[in-house]
């Protein structure tokens, strides 16, 4: 079934049929996960954002005036509810130095981002994405994991393209220096070899 | 950093972020949240309260009065010959009158103006009622 019928089960609940709800659930529960957790970094705090952000979901479901994607309203939701949790907590602050980078360093991260072994890769790159500012950390993943396009992502945080390609170029430079830094010292035993 | 460099990070941090294992919530996330709008709609339905006048009152109070005044109308009664005028009321109502007691004289205009008022002030209990309402819902 193609996505865009999920104004059929938006109708359905609508109608009272609440049991329709679920599918809407099961539909974008791990793509609204994934942006909590990239956002909140802890797994129980998460999960309980995401279930707020589809009970805000079922209840302003009638607002919903499809001017956009389905997803994309979820995902406006989702990080709204977010950043009020971060505003509440206050405890998600990050400062990462932007160093100027080369065509060679890329190159040379790059090949012993290679070198890793599958896992270990997975765990360096969360743990390097983890350390980005969360606003950063959000757009770099939804540009690059959930292939949103820009306009997509300027409806979502709310903020101009201009500050969202702004942002991007800054979430580049530093996801490549905090995972240079993560594995520097493989680099200097390449450099030996 | 020139084109070619933004070209080359660009790859790279594509290719990173892909890296990123796919997130996915407990296994009873769904449950848990359904569970929660079920709660959440028998707690609606228990809110939602039966008027203390049904429609059906409001029928036959609105029948009544027509019937009634239709038949004042058609039969000409006249009040003077009713019970009531045989009950002499000056005394309340002299008791309560602004013009013997404040010695005020209130013009036809304002009378219509508190008439009015009166009115509309049902009319905004109604408005208010259903606007708060709404915002409960």
């Amino acid at each position: 079934m193609a996505i865009n019928d999920d104004d059929y089960y938006i109708k359905k609940t609508l109608e009272g049929d609440s049991n329709s709800f679920s599918v809407l659930v099961e539909r974008y529960q791990n793509m609204v996960f994934a942006l909590a957790l990239k956002m909140l970094k802890h797994r129980e705090e998460s999960e309980e954002v995401s279930q707020d952000t589809f009970i805000k979901v079922y209840k302003s479901l009638s607002k919903f005036n499809g001017e956009s994607k389905f997803s994309t309203w979820i995902y406006r939701i989702a990080y709204n509810t977010c950043l009020d949790r971060i505003k509440k907590n206050s405890k998600y602050n990050n400062n990462v130095e932007i160093n100027e980078i080369t065509s060679n360093e890329i190159s040379h991260t790059e090949s012993i981002f290679d070198s890793l072994e599958n896992k270990e890769r997975s765990i360096i790159v969360k743990q390097c994405m983890d350390k980005l500012p969360e606003d950063e950390r959000i757009i770099i993943h939804l540009f690059y994991f959930e292939e949103l396009n820009l306009k997509e992502i300027v409806e979502i945080v709310s903020m101009t393209e201009g500050n969202v390609k702004v942002k991007l170029f800054r979430a580049r430079k530093k996801l490549f220096s905090i995972f240079k830094e993560s594995v520097e010292p493989e680099i200097y035993s390449s450099y030996e070899r | 950093m020139n084109d070619k460099e933004k070209d080359l990070l660009d790859n790279f941090t594509k290719r990173m972020v892909k890296e990123t294992p796919v997130e996915k919530p407990s296994i009873d996330f769904s449950r848990n949240v359904m569970d929660t709008i079920n709660a959440l709609e028998v707690e609606k339905e228990k809110r939602v309260f039966e008027p203390l006048i049904s429609n059906k009152v409001w029928l036959l109070i609105s029948a009544g009065i027509i019937a009634l005044t239709v038949f004042i109308l058609k039969t000409g009664v006249n009040m003077n010959e009713g019970y009531l005028s045989q009950i002499d009321f000056s005394g309340y109502t002299n008791a309560i009158s602004f013009e013997t007691s404040y010695n005020l004289n209130i013009s036809n205009t304002a009378l219509y103006g508190f008439i009015f008022l009166a009115i509309m002030i049902p009319i905004q209990i109604g408005y208010l009622k259903s606007y708060h309402n709404k915002k409960f819902e």
